[in-house]
């Protein structure tokens, strides 16, 4: 474990992308209080209301959030360059699975839908993982290799543990009329991946508190958060179906704030824009309305298209959707990489450094200090 | 739209309880509806009579549905005997609903009544935990099930045609009742009772098992097409990494990666309905299917 001689400690305020109130809302706290709130003072079912107020909120994060992945990677040539393969073939095979789906209704689309609600959760896993070493490299908290694999094991452990409780048993799922079946997995798998979710979570907790007492400081707690926030989503919040709907709202919203900075810096840097209210606000304009159309395109444009063919429009939305998701989980898989100095760097931005200009700022900021 | 799963939206269909209990002392006959739905399967016809007076919120929905053409490519899919054979939900067909079909679709309030559960009676299915739950799936009861009174609600009875459910209990079935192929209702009719003429109605036969569509759930290794195309795809990918080889060194795992996943794919097709049978199957399965996710994270390094 490295000891903080060894790593730069940043200024406080440098830990978060806008401030403390908006980075603890958006990564974990609004979606833990949805769920309180809908835990104790709403039903547990899948009411309409819930389904159709979800259904809102995907036309401004969800499907957005989508769009951004896409804009992302084929925005420039450049990029399109260094990911030749996601960019280029990985259309043509999603594209191959999608005609497969709509030839063969009983026999593909099944399985490409199942292949799309066991891959999701997985996605979820890996940004949340990304998101908290992110924070955790923005506040000085050094992960080392044991910490880093106990992080990863409880977070994916609740991916796990969610979908192990799906696939056990002979169990049959209905999705826009389409059915399809559980892999059957025995009833004992549940109950050890469970057991592996709350024992990596306390062997995590104990690193944590050790790093705490040998470095005389506490870890600032959003580093924890993602995790906690997927722990919550997953293992009490999947039982709760009203709350499900909006799982992938939350998710996107964390996407999004990452993604809105990332873009802000990456340009401002690109092409020695200065900062100022006025960037963030025009680029916030122009990357936002784009991809609300990019997502209303993906989402409903495109499945409303296809269904002047014949095909139902349930049907089309649920398997293209599982198309661009698939095809979206592809491309976050590589851009994403904090390996990279390319990423990272923008990642540890700050909206100060986008509002103003350095010499206004008066200390170097953290992305310096870390790059 | 929903990038998660909402599983337990189809959790309602093991909603009834096996037992031979005798029947207690019944009730009067309750008075039938004018129409009948005649359900026309790949095994003869099923007349339905209905109780309006009994479950008249039940009775309106079944017949606008049926009018609707909701039950038409639905199909029995769990069967035991002595015990119940039930119809899927309206949204398990062979083609999905239209979304104005989806929209006649809602939750139906529990119609619970004093009649007894038994041989030909029609009993709607629902969520265990939510009597209110019904919504399309029934089931036809096939022998006294006096557990069944008073929990679930009994909105007819089969008038003629409990032969042509006899011919389906022929069908092999897995542990779970699911029968080996789909048991379809080609379509489902609404006619008054006087328009229902000797003769009309198609005698129960034996299910043809080389005819009948394979039951989605327990497609084996089959005979598919769309296998076929993926292992086509696979080989065509796989092809590409031979040749890109020696030229385009940094295409091999990319295109190595991707036929892992189509094999993965195809793989679940095929692996998942005998899993069912083979928890240790089923644990492999679902761990290559994990590594395979894994895997893609190394898809591509970014080209130099």
């Amino acid at each position: 474990m490295k000891t903080p001689n060894q790593a730069p400690i940043p200024a406080p305020q440098k830990v978060y992308f806008i401030n403390a109130w908006v980075d603890y809302g958006v990564i974990g706290v609004f979606s833990i209080l949805a769920f309180l709130a809908l835990r104790f003072f709403y039903t547990g079912e899948r009411t309409s209301a819930a389904i159709t107020f979800a259904a809102q909120l995907a036309w401004i994060c969800n499907w957005p959030h989508f769009s951004a992945t896409s804009y992302r990677l084929y925005h420039s040539r450049d990029n399109i360059r260094q990911y030749p393969f996601t960019a280029m073939l990985v259309p043509w095979v999603v594209l191959a699975g999608v005609f497969g789906s709509f030839l063969s209704p009983a026999v593909i689309a099944p399985y490409f839908i199942k292949l799309v609600s066991i891959w999701s959760p997985y996605h979820f896993s890996g940004q949340t993982l990304g998101i908290s070493l992110i924070y955790a490299r923005r506040s000085g908290f050094m992960v080392g290799k044991h910490e880093r694999f106990f992080l990863s094991s409880f977070i994916y452990g609740t991916f796990i543990a969610q979908t192990v409780r799906f696939e056990k048993g002979a169990q049959s799922f209905n999705d826009s009329g389409i059915d399809y079946p559980s892999i059957g997995l025995p009833a004992w798998t549940s109950t050890a991946a469970e057991s592996w979710v709350y024992l990596t979570g306390i062997i995590l907790l104990i690193l944590i508190a050790r790093w705490c007492l040998t470095n005389k400081r506490l870890i600032a707690p959003i580093v924890l958060l993602p995790a906690f926030t997927q722990f919550v989503w997953f293992m009490p919040g999947s039982d709760w179906l009203s709350f499900t709907e909006f799982v992938p709202f939350f998710h996107s919203l964390q996407y999004l704030l990452i993604a809105w900075s990332m873009q802000l810096k990456e340009k401002m840097d690109l092409e020695s824009i200065q900062p100022s209210p006025g960037y963030v606000a025009a680029e916030s304009a122009r990357w936002g309305f784009g991809n609300f159309v990019g997502g209303a395109l993906l989402f409903f444009g495109i499945p409303h298209f296809v269904a002047h063919f014949g095909v139902p429009v349930a049907f089309s939305t649920i398997v293209i959707v599982s198309g661009v998701q698939i095809h979206h989980f592809f491309i976050d898989g590589v851009i994403w990489k904090l390996k990279r100095k390319t990423v990272s760097s923008p990642l540890m931005v700050n909206i100060d450094e986008l509002l103003r200009s350095p010499a206004s700022l008066g200390s170097p900021g953290l992305s310096r200090q870390n790059a | 739209m929903s990038a998660t799963r909402s599983r337990p939206r189809a959790c309602w269909l093991a909603a009834i309880v096996l037992s031979l209990a005798p029947a207690a002392a019944g009730a009067g006959q309750p008075r039938l509806a004018d129409e009948r739905i005649i359900l026309h399967t790949i095994a003869g016809d099923i007349v339905l009579a209905l109780y309006p007076d009994v479950a008249p919120r039940h009775v309106e929905q079944i017949l606008k549905l049926s009018r609707a053409g909701l039950y038409d490519t639905t199909h029995f899919f769990s069967l035991v005997p002595g015990f119940y054979s039930q119809l899927s939900g309206a949204t398990d067909r062979s083609s999905p609903p239209s979304p104005d079909q989806r929209g006649l679709v809602h939750r139906l309030k529990a119609e619970f009544s004093g009649l007894h559960h038994q041989r030909g009676t029609l009993s709607m299915a629902r969520d265990d935990r939510d009597p209110d739950s019904a919504e399309t799936s029934f089931s036809i009861i096939l022998a006294d099930w006096p557990e069944g009174d008073r929990r679930y609600t009994i909105f007819g009875e089969v008038e003629s045609g409990m032969e042509v459910v006899d011919e389906f209990l022929k069908v092999p079935r897995d542990a779970e009742g699911r029968p080996v192929i789909r048991l379809s209702v080609l379509k489902a009719e609404v006619i008054r009772k006087a328009g229902l003429a000797a003769g009309r109605l198609a005698p129960a036969q034996p299910v043809d098992l080389s005819q009948a569509g394979p039951s989605m759930a327990l497609v084996g290794l089959p005979q598919s097409e769309a296998v076929a195309c993926g292992i086509l795809l696979m080989v065509l990918i796989g092809v590409g990494a031979f040749v890109c080889a020696t030229r385009y060194p940094a295409a091999v795992v990319p295109l190595n990666l991707m036929n892992v996943l189509i094999g993965i794919f195809l793989l679940m097709i095929i692996a998942t309905p005998i899993a069912h049978q083979h928890p240790a199957l089923a644990v492999a399965l679902f761990g290559a299917l994990l590594g395979t996710l894994k895997l893609m994270s190394r898809f591509e390094s970014p080209a130099s």
